[in-house]
């Protein structure tokens, strides 16, 4: 049989399916059995299970870095095994654990690795680093020359993925990427994935044993245990109806308990409100009122207790150029304890005509409760996490 | 004349060869190491130093050895000094570079712990990073040492004692069993403080617990995790 | 001091001759080395059983002095250039050999796994991310094998193979202080310039990216 290209940036992946997978490996552990799974076009499917599982091993035989003992692997209805490795791994992304930018190329190399294997011309390269870089906000001129150890990590992540949709392949296989991250880094890549998945219409197989990370991501979740699969649903159904002890466990009571109605205010809160410092110029509390989309902002100081907040109309009301946010903020916020009830809080919104209110908790700045962070805290303990 | 019978009847002189051979090596590497390794603990922390004296070593081990015997037998006249000179500049590099890398390679965080335990920078010095040093200064004297001993077969042709006669005065006759019987105690010699050298640096790292560092590869399996979910 | 100079001067065609030959007969024999030692070294990392073994040889040969180790071709090879280029070009192999398996296998196994699951071929595996990152330590064992050839080739008159070494050796043997200084100032001179020279090259070949990270000549033996 001549081995086929797969072409999975051409003609568009339809589907990819472990059929009875298994993989034992020489010296008799079994990492992988009969493993059933399917993975529709544009779907975000997250591999969670405790260390050992075999997460790694199942994505690694997806593009033969592994190769299966049993069973049989499908891309677009073939074998894997009768696409030439090379090729196959071309047209897949990969993202690994460890950052694995090779270190002697800049970031623009390091991008277009695959599109150059793929004979792309370097103008359609360099269009493409760019057009990536902006992606994840990242100045193109700024970044582009520059070797992987002057970035931060979280930046160095962020060009792992992006070198693994540089030839805009269907198929992006992830494994724990962002593992080696500080939480509130990961936080913010896990968003920007999300966010870009939800632009470019991938089809992700993520690697996780963090399971805040797979609800966050997933919209279907397969959890494994020694090598089995013991449950793969979307995030709403496995919190409802856990396969098993197991998997009630994994998932974890805390969370199970959080499925109920919130009833207090931290439960609702927004807990990233736009802030600025007392410090800030209104100049840039009107820049950042546009990039966000916002018409009123928390004004606090470097204690990150509650000052006041500033509107856009008030701003340009009182000629407020070349003052600090200190100097022009109101101070009459309308302000909630967490730990105040949840529907109280709803009520005053309502009959005092609020937008929102500011989450103080000992004079320090917690959150914000906005019509939409409350009507998103609703919608999802009624119909699951999944948005 | 067979090999065998050589090596037989000439035992005796040429064990005594030998041992000069291995005095005059010595001799050369250790007065290297006098010199060499307390001015490697002064210089480690002056880079500027380190960086120029470093420089130099490394020029000297640059030389031809034929080359700086040479010339200095030209001050020093012929024999066994000159050779023994030689040997001290070229062990020079060596002993000062590892001097200066084991000193650097010892974790800062361990002499600020030994500092805050209350010892005196002298102490630190003598107590913590000497210690952990020690392998990678060990690994110096033995690079030093291995090349004394190859470069002391050379010292014939400045009159000095040692193999290098009984090797020189082979090829003159064309006797190779004469050319083996210097040749092979001399890389029998430099195999055996190579070896005995090295055991020597192993030991000095376990007992400063640097061990776990000569692990330098660690196989797929050697990283397998915890299997404590079943 | 002021003895050099007119030494020098009044040998000065036979030592530009000398000298040539000298950098002649090195520069063969480094070459032949690193075409055998480069890819038998990257050949070795495929097969790390095998490898350690031949390390562990080349690491005793190296051991060997070189006097001892050049007069034992003599009854073997006998006298000329042709086998005083061999055991020189022999000698060279061991540090290229070994640095160059020391670098490849140097390359973290994170990194080559990476260009694979990309969809790099071996050749581009090799070529892009392994031979890049390994190039410094590789011209490391370049560096420390010409330094060496350099010194060895002296000796190498001895058997035959000309060079500077000659007129060293012909100083000694007549208590000549001026040839000895012609022939020792040269090579001494020759060997710094190779090591500047080649120390320089291998800080052009470390890939920017890695020249803060890279201790390139710790990989040296
Ligand atoms: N090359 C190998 N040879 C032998 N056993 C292996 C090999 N690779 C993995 N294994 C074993 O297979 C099992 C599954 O490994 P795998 O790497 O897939 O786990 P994982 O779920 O990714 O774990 P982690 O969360 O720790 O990354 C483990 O028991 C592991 O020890
Ligand atoms: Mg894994």
């Amino acid at each position: 049989m001549s081995e086929a290209t797969f072409r999975g940036y051409e003609r568009g992946f339809q589907v990819l399916e472990f059929q009875q997978v298994s993989k034992s490996y020489r010296d008799g552990t079994i990492a992988v059995r009969d493993l059933n799974l399917r993975v529709e076009r544009g779907e975000f499917v997250v591999l969670i299970g405790p260390s050992g599982c075999g997460k790694t091993t199942s994505l690694r035989m997806v593009n033969r870095m592994v190769e299966p003992t049993g069973g049989s692997l499908l891309l677009e209805g073939r074998d894997v095994t009768s696409y030439d490795p090379v090729q196959l791994r071309r047209g897949i992304g990969y993202v690994v654990q460890q950052i694995g930018l090779f270190p002697h190329m800049t970031i623009a190399e390091n991008i277009e690795v695959v599109p150059r294997l793929q004979g792309w011309s370097p103008q359609r390269r360099s269009e493409r680093t760019a057009e990536l870089l902006q992606l994840v906000g990242m100045d193109p001129g700024t970044y582009r020359d520059r070797f992987p150890h002057e970035l931060s990590g979280g930046q160095q992540q962020r060009i792992g993925v992006l070198r693994a949709l540089a030839a805009d392949p269907d198929l992006i296989l992830m494994d724990e990427p962002f593992g080696a991250l500080d939480p509130i880094t990961r936080e913010q890549l896990q968003d920007e994935l999300k966010r870009l998945q939800e632009t470019v219409h991938k089809t992700i197989v993520f690697v996780t044993h963090d399971m805040d990370e797979a609800l966050r991501l997933a919209n279907r979740i397969a959890v494994l245990r020694q090598g089995q699969l013991l449950q793969y649903d979307t995030p709403a159904e496995i919190l409802r109806n856990p396969a098993d002890d197991f998997v009630a466990q994994f998932v974890g009571r805390h969370r199970l308990a959080e499925m109920q109605v919130p009833h207090i205010v931290r439960d609702i809160m927004n807990t990233r409100p736009v802030t600025l410092g007392v410090g800030a110029s209104t100049e840039e509390a009107f820049a950042l009122m546009q990039s966000r989309q916002v018409d009123t902002m928390l004004v606090i100081d470097e204690q990150g207790s509650l000052h006041g907040y500033v509107s856009a109309l008030h701003l340009a009301h009182k000629r407020a150029v070349g003052r600090t946010l200190g100097e022009v903020c109101e101070q009459d916020v309308a302000v909630v304890g967490p730990d105040e009830d949840a529907s109280t809080a709803f009520n005053r919104m309502d009959q005092e005509h609020l937008q929102y209110l500011a989450v103080v908790d000992e004079g320090q700045l917690k959150g914000i409760v906005t019509r939409r962070s409350m009507v998103r805290a609703l919608a999802a303990a009624i119909w699951g996490d999944a948005q | 004349m067979s090999l065998f019978s050589y090596l037989f009847q000439n035992f005796g002189s040429i064990m005594q060869i030998a041992g000069i051979h291995a005095l005059l090596s010595i001799e050369g590497t250790v007065l290297g190491a006098i010199v060499a390794i307390p001015f490697g603990l002064w210089a480690y922390r002056r880079p500027g130093v380190r960086r120029f004296a470093a420089a130099v070593a490394e020029t000297i081990q640059t030389i031809p050895s034929l080359a700086l015997l040479a010339i200095l037998m030209i001050w020093l006249g012929m024999g066994n000094t000159t050779l023994v000179a030689t040997l001290f500049l070229y062990a020079l590099m060596p002993m000062l570079h590892n001097t200066v890398e084991g000193l650097l390679s010892v974790d800062p965080g361990l002499v600020e712990i030994a500092k805050g335990l209350g010892m005196s920078n002298r102490q630190a010095l003598w107590r913590v990073q000497v210690p952990l040093a020690s392998p990678i200064i060990i690994t110096g004297f033995r690079m030093a040492l291995v090349t004394s001993i190859g470069i002391a077969t050379v010292g014939v042709f400045i009159g000095a004692e040692g193999l290098g006669s009984l090797i020189y005065g082979g090829m003159q006759v064309q006797s190779a069993s004469q050319i083996f019987a210097g040749a092979a105690p001399a890389a029998l010699m430099a195999i055996i403080f190579d070896g005995f050298l090295a055991f020597l640096a192993v030991r000095a790292g376990r007992r400063s617990l640097r061990l776990p560092r000569l692990h330098l590869r660690n196989s797929p399996s050697a990283q397998t995790p915890l299997k404590g979910d079943g | 001091m002021t003895g050099i100079w007119p030494d020098i001067v009044a040998h000065g065609a036979l030592i530009w001759q000398d000298l040539l030959q000298h950098v002649e007969i090195v520069f063969i024999s480094v070459a032949i080395g690193c075409l055998i030692a480069i890819p038998m070294g990257i050949w070795l990392t495929r097969r790390p059983r095998l490898a350690e073994v031949v390390i562990t040889v080349t690491g005793l040969i190296q051991t060997v002095p070189s006097l001892a180790l050049l007069a034992l071709v003599l009854p073997v090879l006998g006298v000329g250039l042709v086998p005083a280029v061999s055991a020189l070009a022999l000698y060279a192999l061991l540090p290229i050999l070994r640095n160059t398996y020391v670098g490849v296998r140097g390359v973290p196994a994170g990194t080559v796994e990476c260009a694979k699951a990309m969809g790099m071929n071996r050749m581009q595996v090799l070529s892009r991310v392994e031979l890049p990152l390994a190039a410094p330590v590789i011209v490391a064992g370049v560096r420390l094998s010409t330094v060496y050839l350099i010194s060895w080739a002296v000796l190498a008159a001895l058997i035959g193979g000309g060079g500077l070494g000659n007129l060293i050796l012909e100083g000694l043997a007549t208590y000549d202080f001026g040839l000895i200084i012609a022939g020792a100032v040269p090579a001494a001179l020759l060997a710094i310039a190779a090591g500047l020279l080649l120390s320089w090259l291998q800080r052009a070949l470390t890939p920017v990216g890695v020249r803060r990270l890279a201790a390139g000549e710790r990989g040296a033996a």
